[in-house]
């Protein structure tokens, strides 16, 4: 049952941070990232939320990063700068590297 | 608030959608100015920058491709034809369009986005504008990296990584670039603290980098660079100079010495340095000049702002003529100082609120210039737009109303005034037409005069087509001015709205009667063979006019001092021994009209003594007989309720200083309605 549920959060998981890091790529300057903010905050918010329970710690670790930036810049409290959204890119390409990785280790 | 943003990005794009118009009508005229090529490349960035930020992506899209092909065009990749101007025009309808309706989301409409682009994309050369596309891309950051001597600060940042900063997967050197890209930097490595291979442990880190970075970016975007990283190394960001000393030998030598040493270098070893208070002093210097330069010459204000200010000072002048009233039946000297004081006071802040609210007439000008362009194209027409007075001012409620019947009257002259090039060599004229837009102030009034060097109006034509709409009786004898003037008749025409079907009097009554509720007048004057020349003129201001007070009977009445020529004293009895409402007066022929009688005042016994005041309009004179002249009153005209918006001869009503109402006589059109009145019995 677990696995199931891990595997289904994997693959739907996977499928939103590959849309996202293909946006992000599609558009170098950007220009849907404000658009984007929405989701990239709610993708990492899962992962966050429901990745350490399914063995997804260090994807969890890099994704708490992630939200927490975009829960203020959601909220107003930062600024989303071209600099944020390069790092964002590394970011999600990184995080779909440790999420591969982790879902390999079982 | 981010609407507010959203509203304030569509104002400021429609400013740079005009200077991208201006630039490519020049262009077209002058296709290897490199200016021009810079300010349209310069005006699709920042509706590109712009349009990204605020959720336009769209039209972010749609400039970024565009400018890509500038780019081309700036780097000698591309030419500039007729085709890429073209295609830039069309560019800028879809870019309107964008700005009005936001993203698209209606298939139909995103399959044309997209097919725009393709096309846009066809005058790049393959692959060519994808490079340019991304390094365009690549340069907005570049450009924020670059660094002016004079902007630039100088920064010593500190990384000491965790050490299990690489488990993460976070590659530092990446982060290294990122700073780079910042600007100018040197990097120094600290690799002292990496063991030796039998004990090193790989996934670990051992580094210590610090970087020497100068930019002109602020300390937070520096920050910005290790947002996801902060928490898995010790950071520390310093300010250490006001200008750019990266390049600096005394910086040279104290990365050797600290490399040497393997010690980190601090805050301290910059402030001992004698360069950075020199510079800074220069740079302070400058500073001053450049905050001393940095006056703000214009704001941009909403322009239901400057309605609200309008209003305001128009209920001031009310509330002042009140008071006025009130001091002269005190007789208090004090209060009448007072009064007079906050008279001037209104005054001036009336002319400045005023001034306040004229916009250049170029501003509109811009998409009758593109109307000429493309109509002629369309029609294969030659035709010159030529402009003079552009930069006069007119209230921007004027010129809003303007659009319409100008619009008409362009489209009249390049449909069927402008001859095709094979006619006008025929006939002996340049193949190239010229439209000409004429502006300028004449007294209280702006005087718009458009002519066309085409055809010309056929009077006989015109004359025809009147008897055949009963308009005009068969055996009316009419001077070919008075034949002209059927144009505006209601009825000559067969549209009741200015639409997009020109013909020589369609819609033309529409046109006269959209200037007329501005308070303007239109005439048409035209020589068959050598052109048209349409002059329209118009108030400067529509709230508050100057007027003569008037009284007939009970009532007051304002007529506005522009209209007035003379002021005559008549004998009662001149007026009822008259023949055919007609006086004699400095031995000329006057028609009068009655006001009495136009407001149906009966059976009250008027003064010995009447007056007669001259008002022209339209090159037509006629005297308004009034009962008294109450004298020179500053009106606020407030428009009529809708109950009675449909009479004719009032324009508006004033508040006057008791209390009571005063109706604002429409001269102009009460002298037309006079004529026809005449020309149907």
């Amino acid at each position: 049952m677990l696995d199931e549920i891990k595997k289904q959060f994997y693959t739907e998981t996977i499928k939103e941070l590959e849309s996202i890091s293909r946006e992000l790529s599609d558009n170098s300057y950007s220009p849907k990232v404000p658009h984007l903010s929405e989701k990239i905050f709610s993708v990492s918010h899962h992962i966050s939320g429901t990745g350490p329970m399914l063995g997804f710690e260090t994807t969890s670790k890099i994704s708490k990063k992630l939200e927490k930036t975009f829960y203020d810049i959601k909220g107003g409290q930062r600024e989303l700068t071209p600099q944020i959204v390069n790092q964002t890119k590394r970011t999600i390409d990184l995080l779909i590297e440790s999420f591969n990785k982790e879902n390999k280790l079982d | 608030m981010i609407d507010k943003f959203k509203a304030k990005f569509v104002e400021e794009s429609k400013d740079n959608v005009q200077d991208l118009e201006e630039a490519l009508l020049l262009l077209e005229n002058d296709m290897k100015n490199r200016d021009l090529i810079e300010r349209i490349f310069r005006a699709m960035h920042s509706l590109k920058g712009g349009g990204a930020m605020f959720g336009f992506n769209h039209l972010s899209d749609l400039t970024h491709h565009l400018e890509a092909v500038f780019d081309s065009v700036r780097n000698n990749q591309i030419e500039v034809t007729s085709d890429l101007i073209t295609l830039t025009f069309s560019a800028i309808d879809q870019i309107n369009f964008l700005l009005k309706k936001g993203d698209l989301t209606d298939t139909d409409e995103l399959k044309e986005h997209n097919d725009f682009i393709e096309k846009i994309n066809s005058f790049s050369k393959g692959s060519t504008l994808e490079e340019k596309v991304k390094n365009e891309t690549d340069q907005i950051y570049e450009e924020k990296g670059k660094d002016s001597t004079e902007e630039s600060s100088t920064y010593l940042i500190t990384i000491i990584p965790e050490k299990d900063l690489l488990q993460n997967g976070t590659n530092p050197l990446y982060l290294l670039d990122d700073l780079h890209a910042l600007g100018d930097a040197k990097t120094i490595a600290f690799t002292h603290k990496i063991p030796s291979t039998e004990i090193l442990d790989p996934t670990a880190s051992y580094c210590i980098w610090q970087v020497i970075l100068s930019t002109t970016e602020s300390l937070n975007e520096i920050k910005d660079v290790f947002i996801f990283v902060e928490d898995e190394c010790d950071l520390n960001i310093e300010k250490v100079a006001d200008i750019n000393i990266v390049n600096k030998k005394e910086i040279s030598d104290m990365v050797a010495e600290s490399l040497s040493t393997n010690t980190l270098i601090s805050k301290e070893n910059f402030t001992t340095q004698v360069w950075k208070k020199e510079d800074k002093q220069e740079k302070q210097a400058k500073k001053k000049i450049a905050i001393k330069d940095n006056k703000i010459s214009s704001i941009r204000v909403a322009s239901h702002k400057i309605d609200e200010l309008v209003t305001l000072v128009s209920e001031l002048v009310t509330i002042q003529a009140q008071l006025s009233l009130y001091a002269e039946q005190k007789e208090d000297p004090a209060i009448l100082t007072l009064t007079e004081g906050v008279q001037k006071l209104s005054r001036q802040l009336r002319e400045n609120a005023f001034d306040i609210s004229l916009i250049p007439l170029q501003t509109e000008l811009m998409r009758f210039q593109r109307l000429v362009r493309d109509l002629s194209k369309e029609q294969e027409k030659e035709i010159e737009f030529v402009i003079e007075g552009g930069d006069l001012e007119l209230d921007k409620n004027i010129i809003e109303h303007l659009t319409d019947p100008l619009l008409h009257i362009f489209r009249n002259s390049i449909d069927h005034g402008i001859e095709s090039p094979k006619e006008r060599i025929s006939s002996g004229k340049p193949p190239k037409g010229t439209i000409i837009f004429k502006a300028y102030y004449s007294g209280a009034n702006v005087v718009i005069e458009i002519s066309d060097d085409g055809k010309g109006l056929d009077p006989e034509f015109i004359r025809k087509k009147a008897i055949e709409k009963e308009i005009i009786d068969q055996n009316s004898q009419l001077e070919n001015k008075e034949v002209l003037n059927l144009l505006f008749v209601s009825g000559f025409s067969t549209k009741d709205e200015v639409s997009d079907v020109s013909g020589r009097g369609v819609g033309m009554d529409v046109v006269r009667r959209k200037i007329a509720d501005i308070r303007g007048e239109v005439t048409i004057d035209s020589e068959k063979g050598n052109g048209t020349v349409t002059t329209i003129r118009l108030p400067m201001t529509l709230s508050i006019i100057d007027g003569l007070l008037v009284k007939v009977d009970k009532n007051q009445y304002v007529i506005p001092i522009t209209a007035i020529e003379k002021i005559y004293a008549l004998e009662k009895s001149q007026i009822k021994e008259s023949f055919n409402s007609v006086v004699i007066l400095d031995d000329e022929q006057i028609p009068f009209i009655d006001l009495r009688k136009t407001f149906n005042v009966k059976d009250v016994e008027q003064n010995d003594t009447v007056q007669m005041i001259l008002i022209k309009s339209e090159e037509r004179k006629s005297g308004l007989i009034v009962d008294s002249i109450i004298g020179e009153y500053q009106t606020v005209v407030k428009p009529l309720g809708k109950h009675i918006r449909k009479q004719e001869i009032i324009s508006g009503a004033s508040i006057m200083g008791d209390g009571s109402i005063s109706l604002v006589i429409d001269t102009s059109r009460l002298l037309y309605r006079r004529k026809r009145k005449k020309a149907v019995s």
